[in-house]
């Protein structure tokens, strides 16, 4: 299938996905898993996580599951989970940075820039 | 430090208490732990780290809450044509007496501007005074129980028999401002003072917005029954108008009790019957006020030719009409917009 027309993601977008990528985390997980992804580049706040968590959500990227910890107040944390679609996505847009990477390399050594 | 902790997440609970309903549902606890997780670890990178964690929610917090809205605001124009279909199909009033309750207002008005007619009948010097008197109270005596019903209604929380007792009342209240800063002003004076009649104008102007918004948020069906009690007294006003001079057409004025009764016949086909009758009603509604606008510009357009003054018919039609629409389309909106921001 093709998901051309969903890309290219945004870098927030990107780095969440990819921070589900091993498996369910719940929101600070994925906030703190970002920014080591980054390098502390991308710094999510909370109303940009959940704001983005709720889009991906919505186009069914990910899934919200109840997860197995619990918090100090004895309440579930929710996790969330990448999709197949949410997964294929993903894929796409790697593929597509490693196209974008490839032409590069290419045009770069052809002008001997590299 | 703890207490700087509670603290700074009170005030974050309070600021995720600003998105809408449904995202406050499903993530507002989400976040409040998010945060307090966030500003607990901050506190390894000391003072700094902790308003580091402050500063970065509060930069990002309007822009979240902006496309939070922006989001519901597309999921409410749906809601919008949900509503106008489906949402309160069959909100009707029940009882009968309620009903006739509800339908009361027109033919009251329209009944008090007929009894004037028939009382003073004269140009008002021509009569005697006590004459006068017994026709503006024969005239005003309605009006004034409309205008307590009204008041009584609002107190009452918008009972659906007072929907349109309210809208008369309160577009009645800002006619009978406007005609008196008007009488007053022919003789160059205020009604108070400038700055008086300007605030007291205001006042119940804001008024009428207010009482438009509280229907509106109980959906377009409330909001068209008030909006129809604004056509009532602008319509039934306009009437009483071509019996000032230098008109005196009281003759005419004498067509008010009918088309008050026609008018509350309408009413009433709007609380009792469906979505259909609902629309056949504001249809009606438009035929009474473009009819009663020919015949009023047929009595005022030779003395306005006659001294070059423009028509008042085409903005009253838009106004009338207006009057008409503003309810239903305010509801249209505004029910949704309660959804959005209350989830009920």
């Amino acid at each position: 299938m093709d998901y051309q027309d969903q890309l290219p993601l945004s870098e927030a977008v990107f780095f969440i996905l990819l921070s589900l990528l091993p498996g369910p985390k719940h929101g600070y997980a994925i906030m703190k898993d970002v920014e080591a992804l980054s390098d502390t580049r991308v710094r999510l706040s909370t109303g940009t996580l959940y704001g983005a968590l709720k889009r991906l959500l919505e186009s069914g990227w990910v899934r919200r599951d109840a997860g197995d910890g619990a918090n100090e107040s004895g309440r579930q944390r929710k996790e969330y989970a990448l999709t197949r679609l949410g997964r294929a996505i993903l894929e796409a847009e790697t593929g597509r940075l490693e196209k974008l990477v490839a032409i590069t390399q290419e045009r770069a050594s052809e002008e001997g820039w590299l | 430090m703890n207490a700087t902790l509670e603290r700074l997440s009170r005030v974050y609970a309070w600021m995720t208490a600003l998105y809408p309903y449904e995202y406050r549902r499903v993530f507002s606890y989400e976040m409040q732990s998010v945060f307090r997780d966030r500003l607990a670890d901050s506190l390894d990178r000391g003072r700094w780290g902790l308003w580091g964690v402050v500063y970065s929610e509060l930069r990002d917090w309007p822009a979240a809450v902006f496309q939070a809205y922006w989001s519901a605001i597309g999921a409410m124009l749906w809601r919008s044509i949900m509503s106008l279909l489906f949402e309160d199909k069959h909100w009707r009033i029940q009882e009968r007496r309620q009903a006739l309750v509800a339908s009361l207002p027109p033919v009251l008005l329209g009944c008090g501007i007929t009894l004037g007619a028939l009382v003073i009948r004269n140009p008002w010097y021509a009569d005697p005074r006590w004459r006068l008197y017994a026709g503006v109270l024969v005239t005003l005596v309605p009006g004034g129980v409309v205008a307590l019903g009204g008041t009584w209604a609002t107190l009452k929380r918008f009972p659906s028999w007072g929907y349109s007792w309210i809208g008369t009342a309160a577009m009645g209240c800002l006619m009978f401002v406007k005609t008196m800063v008007e009488e007053r002003a022919d003789e160059g004076l205020p009604m108070i003072s400038p700055v008086a009649d300007t605030l007291i104008a205001g006042v119940v102007v804001l008024g009428i917005a207010v009482l438009l918004g509280l229907a509106a948020w109980r959906g377009w069906r409330h909001a068209g029954l008030l909006s129809l009690g604004f056509t009532i007294a602008i319509s039934l006003g306009t009437l009483q108008a071509v019996t000032a001079a230098p008109f005196n057409r009281y003759d005419i004025a004498l067509s008010a009790a009918p088309l008050g009764l026609v008018m509350s016949l309408l009413l009433y086909l709007y609380v009792r019957k469906g979505d259909a009758g609902r629309l056949a009603a504001m249809a009606g509604y438009c035929l009474l006020n473009t009819a009663m606008l020919l015949v009023a510009r047929s009595i005022w357009q030779p003395w306005l030719s006659e001294r070059g003054l423009p028509s008042p018919v085409v903005p009253l039609f838009v106004l009338l009409t207006g009057a008409v629409l503003v309810g239903p389309v305010a509801g249209l909106v505004g029910r949704p917009l309660r959804r959005v921001i209350r989830g009920s």
